[in-house]
């Protein structure tokens, strides 16, 4: 077994147990990045030298004794819309081409503290907008499991980095899906985590009462190192919650499904879902019941319904008022010209792309005066529906099984209609919209080697049941595997 | 529910400018005929919404009941050096932009523009960086 195949957990093992060095564990997965990187474009920035500037630093620190935990030396890729300090932070977008973040996420604060070493900054759909990766102004990342394909988005670097094996562990964002989906389109697991788990200082914001980082693994039990690491109060996020926080590593080690209830929902009807995806969602729910689970129906008939709807009118909104930074005068990208508001006008239109135009766009038009109350105030109003239908469902339910995407990967330029693409997030945002954890688990590879997954939404602060259920299941389907080379099979 | 006239879904390239303009986003022909197009199929999406009963519905936003308050104290921040260097146009503590436009050349140069005479009254010259 090669080092880069490893689990994050059982790296920082090694590591701590003196088996192997800091630096040899980077270099491994340098050397193997480096190997595929010009195939898959995962990275808008690697970060080879300062990565092993970094594991020298380390390996010196722990000579002199030190104590790093609970990720000592281990590789992590971060999303390019969250700061690492001294790095360029792009959000994929012309306009921060050159923005070198002044410091660092308190995200990625908690990962060093821990002993992490980042090797690069994930690619991305621009600012976060798009679930294929094809909207990054530096090019479309590829899908590990079949380069022929979009590895989902919009942290679809940061999911094919894992799968191509460049580390065993990336920080994504997500406001609708943006790190469930792409987990499931490459093969890995993704968790969002409950509204207000995870700091957001130094992510730049899509849309505030939505965003949250969160990690993607091959292991849940990196999942649930992450989230120890990363799940802490921090007053330079006022959402961030002040809760004391759990363990979860060990916890679910003894996680047991017994008496546990799995909630399954009922309208599928009207929404297209992948037959294998669809087989995938019912043979994880044989296995929870074979654990000694028991099935529960539950409805999320609006959720389904108008739950997507309400999202592209709320999010997007937010996303008018948030971009309004990006402004040509304080960072980025500027377009000179002799007026002010000139500069404005033609800085926006020429630095952001496309899609980022539609949705400041749509935001600013439901806005608008006119248009507030039949979209935004209907859309938050749908909000709360949303919220107490899961809530309904979380008096029968411990656990909610859903489908992560409706679709398996598509082509590169598939899916070239904007509204199709939203259509895909239909099963993501939900858990958005109510602030709910949830978690996109690999449950193995289905026709043409693709990879399968199922979702698991759990209730407010629910994350020890939704990584316990994942650990299950993953023994179930087995863990994923990181591609071997080039043009790789699934194993 | 809607408080304008325009038959519902068409959205002309002239209203797509109308919006761009609050937000200071140039937008070429092209592109907004393609908006407008865009436009027309999700507001057609969101038409559903509609379907809903929503008497009496409170809106929501996630997250804890209240958000805990910092205490109102200055934080000292050593990057503020930094921060001005990567503005494309710097000058001293000054971040450096051209003069604005006055409310006269706002109103003729962008007719139907809204958000007119905004930052008509400032004199020319540099916004503080605080």
């Amino acid at each position: 077994m090669e080092l880069w195949e490893y689990s994050a957990w059982r790296l920082a093992e090694f590591v701590a147990q003196g088996q192997l060095s800091v630096s040899e564990v980077v270099e491994a997965h340098l050397t193997h990045m480096q190997w595929q990187e010009g195939t898959y474009h995962a990275l808008i920035t690697p970060m080879v030298e300062a990565a092993r500037d970094r594991a020298r630093a380390l390996d010196t620190a722990l000579a002199g004794g030190a104590d790093i935990s609970p990720l000592c030396g281990v590789p992590v890729v971060i999303k390019d819309n969250i700061c690492v300090q001294g790095s360029p932070t792009t959000c994929g977008s012309r306009m921060l081409e050159r923005w070198v973040a002044p410091y660092n996420a308190t995200a990625v604060d908690h990962l060093l503290g821990a002993g992490a070493v980042v090797v690069g900054k994930g690619n991305m759909d621009e600012f976060a907008m798009g679930s294929s990766t094809e909207n990054s102004f530096f090019g479309p990342t590829k899908n590990p499991r079949d380069p022929n394909r979009v590895p989902g988005g919009s942290s679809g670097g940061s999911a094919a980095a894992v799968a191509a094996g460049y580390a065993p562990l990336a920080l994504g964002s997500d406001t609708g899906g943006s790190i469930r989906q792409p987990a499931a389109f490459c093969g890995v697991h993704g968790l969002k985590p409950t509204y207000g788990m995870v700091s957001r200082h130094g992510l730049v914001a899509y849309a505030s009462s939505f965003d949250q980082i969160g990690p993607l693994a091959r292991d849940v039990g990196d999942l649930a190192v992450a989230l120890e690491v990363l799940g802490r109060a921090d007053d330079r996020d006022p959402t961030c919650s002040s809760r004391p926080r759990t363990t979860y590593l060990n916890a679910i080690q003894t996680y047991s499904l017994k008496g546990r209830r799995i909630g399954m929902v009922r309208e599928f009807a009207g929404s297209a879902v992948d037959p294998e995806l669809h087989a995938a969602m019912v043979h994880a729910a044989r296995i929870c019941q074979d654990a000694g689970a028991t099935l529960v129906d539950v409805s999320l008939r609006d959720t389904i319904a108008y739950g997507l709807a309400a999202y592209y009118i709320l999010a997007p909104a937010e996303a008018s008022s948030n971009l309004s930074r990006f402004d040509g005068v304080r960072f980025g990208f500027c377009r000179e010209a002799e007026v002010l508001q000139e500069q404005y006008r033609r800085t926006r239109g020429e630095g952001l792309g496309p899609e980022v135009k539609r949705r400041i766009l749509t935001g600013t038009y439901v806005l608008s005066s006119g248009y507030y109350d039949a979209y935004y105030a209907t859309a938050q109003k749908v909000r709360r529906r949303v919220a107490e239908e899961f809530d309904v469902a979380f008096q029968s339910a411990d656990v909610v099984l859903l489908p992560t995407s409706p679709r398996l990967p598509f082509y590169f330029g598939e899916v070239g209609d904007p509204m199709a693409m939203y259509l895909m997030d239909i099963f993501t945002v939900p858990a958005n919209l109510a602030g709910l954890p949830a978690l996109s688990l690999a449950t193995g590879s289905g026709r043409d080697g693709l990879p399968l997954s199922v979702q698991l939404v759990g209730r407010p602060w629910g994350e020890f049941d939704l990584l316990g259920v994942a650990s299950i299941l993953e023994k179930a389907f087995g863990a994923p595997q990181p591609i071997q080379g080039t043009g790789g099979k699934y194993s | 529910m809607h408080g304008r006239s325009e038959p519902e879904g068409i959205v002309s390239p002239e209203e797509v400018r109308r919006i761009a303009a609050l937000i200071q986003l140039e937008v070429g022909d092209d592109e907004a005929e393609d908006l407008g197009r865009h436009f027309q199929k999700i507001l057609g999406y969101f038409a559903r919404l509609r379907e809903m009963d929503l008497e009496g519905v409170e809106p929501f936003t996630p997250g804890e009941p209240s958000i805990a308050l910092r205490e109102d104290v200055e934080t000292p921040w050593e990057e503020r050096g930094e921060v001005l260097d990567r503005a494309p146009f710097r000058e001293g503590d000054f971040f450096r932009v051209p003069r604005m436009e006055r409310d006269e050349e706002s109103r003729r140069e962008g007719e139907g523009r809204a958000g007119s005479g905004e930052g008509g009254h400032l004199p020319p010259g540099s916004c503080s960086a605080d």
